[in-house]
């Protein structure tokens, strides 16, 4: 691609879950890729896969305890976040990263005001702020956002509010310090259609005012489609294949991104059947051997069982990682 | 109003000419007490379900599209007699069940089955999948011994495309879409032939969605089966629905068939939901869509006028003030809105 320095860069990253003294399960597995500045990443995946681990990763929020960071390293500007103190990550969450969840009902503490919660975020990262400057700020993170009658927001507490607007004024809590990267596990997975149009058109324009690259995460291949500018699509804790947004999802080179795009009603509305995937997703403790798709892929041979398949390059920009990717052909 | 009535009336003999008219649901109400003055006596009312007319031919699919808490699922839940309407009237193959006893009923009760949202919750963990699947068998005396029971139980296994074995795990040991598949069965074991489909696979991965989505359109032509698919998923409606009744809070704004209500959108409402949908494949060209503003109005005693006036771009004070009425925009097509005068 060009030589822009990456933003955050993730390399060979593997995350697994200590379940008791001998059982760990591999929850993320060699994962590599790049963000970089300015840019939207969307990561396409299903429950399982492995998406919402790696985000949480990346600021470390995954429990302490139970985690056990297998390899690789994650860089955000060059610095490592995985060996980095606790007090110096501090200072990264929620100012140069932030991330939005995707339950905006419970991502808000009920006993204080939005007014409270939001400026304990400007006041945390900038310690010699006065009161009536972060009231300031507040105000104008809340304006931003388009919610309608700001200063009355501010006093109100979380439960008196819509999931729409919660999930509003979590964006403008993300967005207050102006981080450079923005996480955003399924952001609007809760919400109404009419009201996601309106969440996504938001995160759309404050990108492109603050220039802050986004990570989206989801299984909406609608939203993913009309966010991203790069998608990276996961499965059983692997990458499949990733590549500019439109490349992938016209030319997908992966059986599984097929199956995907395939299984999306509106690709078949005047056939009789949709085209499906079989099978499930498999659960963590039973993840197939080698290629993770090899149960459900209907290209699979032996190589796929005997080892992971290595990413290979399509073209400038777009990998795919499957051993057979050169028999399978886009309309199959 | 009687404009209404003729208007849905020529709707209604269209049908009952084609001879396929099955289930009818006419200015259906369902409201329920919001406030409470002293005694007991509701002071102010939650309209969910308002003035709902429709009528579903035999071995269709209705396709309820409309955002949370626009009334969809209490629509479903009357239906299946799980809530009492307030007024109006739902009539099963001429027989107008509202007028029933509650014995009398039994019989429509297990003709009507109801598929959930949610296939985590819907199943009781402390039995086993066969016996969840027997019990609509055992209580309408569909088998005359157990063993009869079993051979049912393990038919309707095989059609959900489960296995013989599976009829001795628990719930918690089958997947989301596995245990869709139960809800399925189960809902086909009282031998229904209306079942009403709540958001049955919004809860499920993509790819799983759509495999049971063709297991549902596969029992509906096996068994001819007549649905309510009600969903907030335009796409997958789309796909599944002949007909489709557009819902805005508790009121029906647009229904017709499926290609006349998606190609030509025509309330205001509509066209908004559709534009707000994001396309998949994407299209080649960034369009503009039409942002809607604002969110529902509270359904607690609502003003006259249209309800969608206060986020509608074409609102005026007519529409404030005068609920509009049914008009017929094209064959099978109606919606209730001041535009089209």
């Amino acid at each position: 691609m060009t030589n822009r320095e990456p933003l955050l860069e993730v390399r060979d990253l593997s995350i697994a879950f200590r379940m008791d003294r001998k059982t760990t399960l591999d929850a993320v597995r060699n994962l590599s890729f790049c963000v970089y500045p300015g840019e939207t990443l969307g990561i396409l995946g299903e429950s399982g896969c492995g998406k919402s681990v790696t985000c949480m990763s990346i600021l470390r929020l995954l429990p302490e305890k139970t985690t056990v960071y297998g390899s690789g390293e994650i860089l955000f500007e060059g610095q490592s976040l995985l060996d980095m103190p606790e007090k110096n990550l501090r200072k990264i969450r929620g100012r140069e990263i932030s991330m939005i969840f995707q339950e905006p009902m419970t991502s808000l503490n009920p006993l204080f005001t939005v007014g409270d919660q939001l400026m304990e975020i400007v006041r945390v990262h900038n310690p010699g702020i006065s009161k009536g400057e972060a009231y300031n700020l507040a105000l104008e993170a809340v304006t931003d956002v388009r919610i309608p009658n700001p200063e009355r927001i501010l006093e109100s507490y979380p439960f008196t509010m819509s999931g729409g607007m919660l999930q509003r004024i979590m964006i403008a809590m993300a967005m207050l310090n102006k981080p450079k990267l923005l996480i955003c596990d399924e952001p609007t997975t809760a919400l109404d259609v009419t009201i996601q149009a309106q969440v996504l058109d938001l995160m759309n324009r404050l990108k492109a005012e603050s220039g802050t690259s986004i990570i989206i995460v989801t299984h909406d291949l609608g939203v993913i489609s009309e966010m991203s500018d790069r998608v990276m699509v996961m499965y059983g804790g692997r990458k499949c294949e990733e590549g500019e947004a439109n490349e992938v999802f016209f030319y997908p080179k992966h059986p599984y991104t097929q199956g995907l795009i395939a299984s999306h009603p509106s690709a078949s509305l005047n056939e009789e059947r949709l085209p499906m995937i079989p099978g499930s997703v498999p659960s963590l403790k039973d993840m197939p051997k080698g290629c993770p798709f090899n149960n459900r892929c209907p290209y699979s041979t032996e190589l796929c069982v005997s080892g992971p398949p290595a990413e290979e390059t399509v073209r400038e920009s777009h990998v795919v990682c499957c051993h057979n990717w050169k028999e399978v052909t886009p309309d199959a | 109003m009687p404009e209404i009535k003729d208007l849905i009336s020529l709707d209604e003999n269209e049908y009952l000419k084609s001879n396929d008219y099955f289930l009818g649901v006419e200015d259906l109400c369902m409201y329920f007490p919001a406030k409470k003055a002293a005694f007991g006596k509701p002071t102010s009312w939650i309209h969910a379900v308002d003035n709902v007319t429709f009528h579903v031919p035999k071995g269709k699919t209705l396709g309820v599209v409309g955002e949370s808490g626009c009334g969809k699922s209490t629509l479903g839940k009357v239906l299946v007699h799980l809530y009492e309407p307030t007024s109006g009237r739902v009539i099963y193959d001429g027989v107008d069940l509202t007028k029933l006893s509650g014995r009398e009923r039994r019989p429509y009760v297990q003709k009507m089955q109801m598929v959930w949202q949610d296939p985590y919750s819907s199943l009781d963990p402390r039995m086993h999948a066969g016996d969840i699947i027997a019990e609509p068998i055992r209580n309408f005396h569909l088998a005359s011994s157990e063993k009869e029971v079993n051979e049912r139980v393990q038919e309707l296994l095989h059609m959900c495309g489960l296995f013989p074995e599976d009829a001795e795990k628990f719930p918690h040991q089958f997947s989301g879409g596995q245990r869709q598949r139960i809800c399925i069965a189960r809902a086909l074991a009282a031998n229904p032939e209306f079942v009403v489909c709540d958001e049955a696979v919004s809860a499920l991965d993509v790819s799983i969605q759509a495999q049971i989505i063709n297991l549902l359109k596969d029992l509906q032509d096996q068994l001819k089966l007549t649905y309510l698919f009600i969903s907030h998923d335009l796409n997958i409606v789309q796909f599944i629905s002949d007909e489709i009744i557009v819902m805005y809070l508790g009121e029906v704004v647009e229904r017709g068939t499926r290609d006349t209500v998606y190609e030509n959108r025509a309330h205001p409402y509509t066209r908004a939901l559709f534009s707000a949908t994001p396309e998949f494949p994407p299209p080649k060209e960034k369009r503009k869509r039409e942002i809607m503003e604002g969110e529902l109005m509270s359904p607690v005693d609502p003003q006259p006028g249209c309800r969608f006036a206060n986020r509608c771009p074409h609102a005026t004070d007519k529409c404030r003030s005068v609920s509009p009425e049914w008009k017929v925009i094209g064959e099978n097509h109606l919606v209730r809105c001041w535009l089209y005068e």
